[in-house]
Formats: C-alpha cells, sequence, structure tokens
C-alpha cells in the first residue's frame, strides 16, 4: 500500500518581516521550483477557504 | 498532492523561506487526503503543492513582526539610512557630471566624500550596538532620486539644470536630516548616547551641505537659471 498523499499548503506573505514586498520575481522562481520538484503547484493570491 | 511527507524536506524549506523572507515564523501546513471513491493508482496522484499569499491585513497577521521594541526600530531605521546612504553615493556622480555651475560642482564632490566617511560612520555604529552593518530597501530615497533624475533629464537648459540638480540634492538632505535627527533621539533614549554622538557628526554634516547648498541657490543659481 502506496503513503497516503498530503495537500500541502504553504502560505507565503505579501512582504518580508522588513516591510518590503515580495517580488513577483522572487515568487515565480519559488513556484517553479516548487513545480519542478512536485511536478505542480497550484497559487490562491487568497485563501480558499 | 505529495505522497508520504518528506518532515525534514520541508522543515529546511521552512528555515529557508524565513530566512529569505525575513520572517519569524513562515507556516507550512499539510492534510491527509483520503479518496472519496476507490483507490487512486499511483500514477493519477498528482503532486500539487498549493501556495497561497494573503491579501488581507488581518491575514498578514498570522506573521510576526521583525520589529518588536524601539530598539528594534532604532536599528532598521539604521540600516534604512546605511542604505539610503550608499545610494546617493552611487547617485553624486552622475549630479556631478551633470552640473555646470563650478561652485555647485565641487560641492557635490565634497559631498561624494563626505558620503562615504558617513557610511564608515554608520558601520561604526552597527558595529557599537552589536548588530551587522546591512541595508534594507528605502522607498523614500529612491523615489526621491528617481524623481530627481527624471527631472533632470527634461531640462535643457544648463542653468536651469543646476538650480534643479540644488532642488533635488536638498531634498535628500533634509531626508538624511530627519532620519539622523530620529536616530539620535531613538539612541539617546535607548541609552546609546555614544552612538548618537557619531550619528550626530553625520547629521552636522547634512545641516551644513543643506546650508552651502541654500546660500548658492539664493545667491547665483536662481538668479542664473531666471
Amino acid at each position: 500500500m502506496s503513503a497516503p498523499s498530503h495537500l500541502v499548503q504553504i502560505l507565503v506573505p505579501k512582504e518580508t518581516g522588513n516591510g518590503t514586498p515580495v517580488s513577483k520575481e522572487w515568487f515565480d522562481s519559488f513556484l517553479k521550483e516548487l513545480t519542478e520538484k512536485f511536478g505542480g503547484a497550484t497559487s490562491f493570491v487568497r485563501a480558499p477557504g | 498532492m505529495v505522497e508520504g511527507l518528506d518532515r525534514p524536506f520541508w522543515r529546511a524549506l521552512r528555515g529557508r523561506l524565513e530566512r529569505e523572507l525575513s520572517q519569524d515564523e513562515i507556516v507550512i501546513r499539510a492534510q491527509e487526503n483520503q479518496p472519496v471513491v476507490g483507490r487512486l493508482e499511483p500514477s493519477s496522484l498528482s503532486i500539487v503543492c498549493s501556495v497561497i499569499t494573503l491579501e488581507t491585513e488581518e491575514a498578514m497577521g498570522f506573521f510576526t513582526k521583525d520589529i518588536k521594541t524601539l530598539d528594534d526600530l532604532f536599528v532598521h531605521t539604521l540600516r534604512d539610512i546605511y542604505y539610503a546612504e550608499q545610494q546617493i553615493a552611487k547617485n553624486l556622480p552622475d549630479m556631478i557630471e551633470k552640473a555646470t555651475d563650478r561652485s555647485l560642482k565641487n560641492g557635490f564632490e565634497t559631498h561624494l566624500a563626505e558620503t562615504k566617511g558617513q557610511i564608515v560612520r554608520l558601520e561604526k555604529v552597527f558595529k557599537m550596538h552589536g548588530v551587522e552593518a546591512k541595508g534594507v530597501d528605502c522607498p523614500a530615497i529612491d523615489g526621491i532620486l528617481k524623481e530627481a533624475s527624471e527631472v533632470a533629464g527634461d531640462v535643457d537648459d544648463k542653468s536651469v539644470l543646476d538650480a534643479a540638480l540644488i532642488a533635488a540634492a536638498q531634498a535628500v538632505e533634509h531626508y538624511e536630516i530627519t532620519r539622523y535627527g530620529t536616530l539620535i533621539a531613538w539612541a539617546n533614549q535607548l541609552g546609546r548616547s555614544d552612538c548618537a554622538s557619531v550619528l550626530q557628526q553625520n547629521l552636522d554634516e547634512e545641516k551644513a551641505t543643506d546650508s552651502k547648498l541654500n546660500t548658492m541657490a539664493l545667491k547665483k543659481v536662481n538668479q542664473k537659471a531666471a
């Protein structure tokens, strides 16, 4: 029997702790990294509930 | 969905995100999925991570802020002016090149040397206070310098350009004066009069530069531009 699957959610803030906005480049690169590792990643700009 | 849960991986990722985003805590949560009907074949287990950015102020409350005390605020503002001084040092050579009036050119050259000395003094204050010397983005100085560059690019007449350069430089000086004034007050409040006296040297230089620019504008440059 295979291991149970999980839905993993990462809550990424809009700004860093220094108050600098998290750049689109950083976010896109992070999303690409996850996509490459896991084969897919979905982003939501608001919590889906 | 991810099959199994590689906890060390997620722990390491959380640590990395906390460092990269300067956050005390990043939330990564996982929930086990149960198929509603039947049994999923491994090939149909598409691996999906959902990344959520939070838009509301309330949501931002999930994240711990870095600035908690007056001391934190002092260090943050010190890093703000450290970044600002570095940006000014980068921009002054361009202003020196654009200035036509000899005394204005000389004034900018002197201030560039002073700015480099001010950066060294700030590094001394970081060291005295026992924190790492590093800058944080300062959108205010970026905006002042961007506007100065844009306005200078729109001015054709050299005398008018000198007047524009003085106005821009004074905007920069006034920004620095307000920051140093605040830092000195906070340093004294925190019992760091040693840091305050080093910062006072920078403030005195900024005020003297502002005063020189003012005299130059009123006695010569503005009249030539008119």
